[in-house]
């Protein structure tokens, strides 16, 4: 039990120290703006370009989509910011396990992500009508948790990068506009060419969509909830490779070959 | 017979870095092959000018590094095989500003630290109040870092390092950035830990720090140790020479390289001041040298000449002076 109050003391005091969004306007501005933004600018294109159609589909998608924002940004910067702060030499010359700190970094940007989402589809709901009437809720919001949890998956593996490259934000930014393209955000998986629908298959997002849009229709549970396994699933590898790789650079940077981590 | 804190054997660290993609690479040399040995409860203090090999040294002991070759054993443990059991024994502060979470309270730092090196909450609180009072960081611990100055957050950085009650603490230049009463407090305060029976392995490249508060000293230079013993001992490393010190006006890289040139001369130091240079020359015959220093000097104007034995710190000099050509 004291094992579990020290991985959310911990987690609270590393998302604190490492992000200005813990100050109410920083917070805001990343966590509210950004994702309406968003929102909005597909929505109203997409049903501009579909002259007057149904918003439902872009809302679902951008909304859903909002998660990559913490999970990606959000985690990659946790450990670039460790370096630039000059603590990362302390985290690693601490007895602290590798492991925990590895998914307190994540921790609360999948609470975060959860609550970008959400208000999400609130905005959705509020501006374009989106409708919710025979949403099956609890699978939908299964979906936003899944996919919450899949894109941090993929921000720790970034992460785990950031700690030899400097630029590793950029690839974030790449993955980030990747997701908008292949992950059925905007338009179905099926309309890609065939090489970006393998892409889109080795990457999070695209089932977790296509969860919430079956769960957004009413569509029967047992459609989704193997899609949602999936999600997981490709969310859990990504992390696996994160936490092989962070352990790797880890023994790199002790035999010096990384001058910036220390 | 207890086992050392820190025994280094032949230990040998050599950096290689890129240059970039496909433009080869380099080897820095950091340290050639050191052996040292520190026995628990010792304040021990490893000098050497910049870029000698001293961080180097306390990197590979805190695990941060790994050696290319020999050993390193800290508290009897082999640092290459060491892991967490190891870190939870031992403190390390690096001098200067960084590795601090700036947007935090110094409170919150520790409360933080505290977390990282596995200390119950409450046992953080106790401890963190006591270690405040220590290093004089009352009524500004919940300001936040970034509103502290420099040497507090060096005192920061040492109640960080002392959190979990290191046998072993490692600090690396813990005075660099402090005003001389600040650099003052700083040394007794390590002193009174090293009395309170915790083993302490400082680095600095200040003379009198290291005379002041070290039990025993090392030299490194160019990645050897060059000698070792206390304070004292390495002083009189020097005893046979004599030190003559003048302030000169109008001295030049020409002159100093005739004063190195005269006869007996084993060290030349000159430090630059407002008018004036002071030159500081040993050698073993300074009455001597005194009747040779008019020509030499050729015209330059030598003011304030006197003959003094030699301190710790011209034991230094003499000892990292670059060989005569
Ligand atoms: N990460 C690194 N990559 C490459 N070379 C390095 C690295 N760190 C140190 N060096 C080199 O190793 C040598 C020893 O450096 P070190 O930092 O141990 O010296 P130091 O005695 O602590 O110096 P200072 O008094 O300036 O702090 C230097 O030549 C330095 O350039
Ligand atoms: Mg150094």
């Amino acid at each position: 039990m004291t094992g579990l109050r020290l991985f959310a003391h911990g987690c609270l005091y590393q998302y604190r120290a490492l992000f200005n969004w813990a100050t109410p306007l920083g917070y805001a501005s990343s966590k509210l703006l950004v994702p309406v933004f968003q929102v909005v600018f597909f929505v109203q294109l997409g049903v501009f370009a579909t002259g007057g159609g149904d918003p439902t589909y872009f809302a679902i998608g951008n909304a859903m989509q909002v998660t990559a924002l913490n999970g990606i940004f959000g985690v990659v910067m946790t450990v670039g910011n460790e370096r630039q702060f000059g603590t990362l030499p302390l985290l690693l010359a601490s007895p602290a396990s590798r492991l925990a700190t590895f998914l307190g970094r994540s921790a609360f940007h999948v609470v975060d992500g959860i609550i970008s989402v959400v208000i999400a589809f609130a905005v959705a709901q509020l501006l374009f009508g989106l409708r919710l009437a025979h949403a099956d809720l609890p699978l939908l919001a299964a979906s936003v948790v899944a996919v919450a949890l899949s894109t941090c998956g993929i921000g720790l593996l970034l992460g785990s990068c950031s700690l030899v490259s400097r630029d590793i934000l950029l690839v974030a930014n790449l993955v980030y506009f990747l997701f908008l393209v292949v992950a059925g955000v905007n338009f179905p998986v099926t309309r890609l060419p065939g090489a970006l629908q393998v892409v889109s298959r080795g990457l999070p997002m695209s089932r977790g969509i296509a969860a919430a849009r079956l769960a957004v229709a009413g569509a029967p549970a047992s459609r989704a909830l193997p899609l949602l396994g999936q999600e997981l699933l490709v969310g859990a590898a990504y992390a696996a490779a994160g936490y092989l790789l962070f352990r790797v650079l880890e023994g790199w940077a002790r035999r010096g070959g990384l001058q910036e981590a220390f | 017979m207890s086992v050392a804190a820190v025994e280094l054997r032949a230990l040998r660290k050599v950096y290689r870095h890129r240059h970039g993609w496909g433009r080869g690479s380099a080897e820095t040399v950091a340290l050639e092959s050191v052996d040292l040995d520190v026995p628990p409860g010792e304040l021990f203090g490893l000098l050497g000018p910049n870029g000698a090999g001293k961080t180097t040294v306390v990197k590979i002991c805190t695990t941060l590094l790994l050696p290319t070759a020999g050993t390193a054993r800290v508290l009897g443990e082999d640092v290459s095989q060491a892991g967490r059991q190891l870190r939870q024994r031992i403190g390390f502060v690096f001098g200067g500003e960084r590795g601090l979470y700036w947007r935090l309270s110094g409170y919150d730092n520790l409360r933080y630290f505290g977390d990282l090196y596995r200390l119950p909450p409450d046992r953080a609180r106790r401890r963190i109040d006591e270690l405040v009072q220590l290093v004089g960081l009352e009524g500004r611990i919940h300001d936040r870092v970034e509103r502290y100055s420099r040497g507090m957050k060096q005192r920061l950085h040492l109640a960080r390092g002392l959190l979990h009650d290191p046998e072993l603490l490692f600090l690396d230049e813990p005075t660099i950035g402090l005003d001389p009463v600040g650099a003052r407090d700083l040394r007794q305060l390590v002193r009174g830990l090293a009395d309170r029976g915790t083993t302490v392995f400082l680095t600095t490249h200040a003379m009198l720090e290291a005379e002041a508060i070290c039990d025993r000293i090392a030299v490194v230079h160019r990645g050897r140790i060059i000698a070792a013993g206390a304070p004292d001992v390495v002083r009189r490393q020097g005893a046979d020479l004599g030190v003559v010190e003048f302030e000169a006006v109008g001295i030049d890289d020409r002159l100093v390289q005739r004063l190195r040139q005269l006869p007996g001369v084993e060290a030349v130091q000159v430090v630059a001041g407002e008018l004036t240079h002071r030159v500081t020359v040993q050698c073993p015959d300074p009455a001597s040298l005194v009747l040779q220093l008019g020509p030499c000097l050729d015209g330059a104007l030598a003011v304030g000449l006197r003959v003094r034995e030699p301190t710790l710190e011209d034991a230094y000099i003499r000892l990292v002076a670059e060989p005569a050509p």
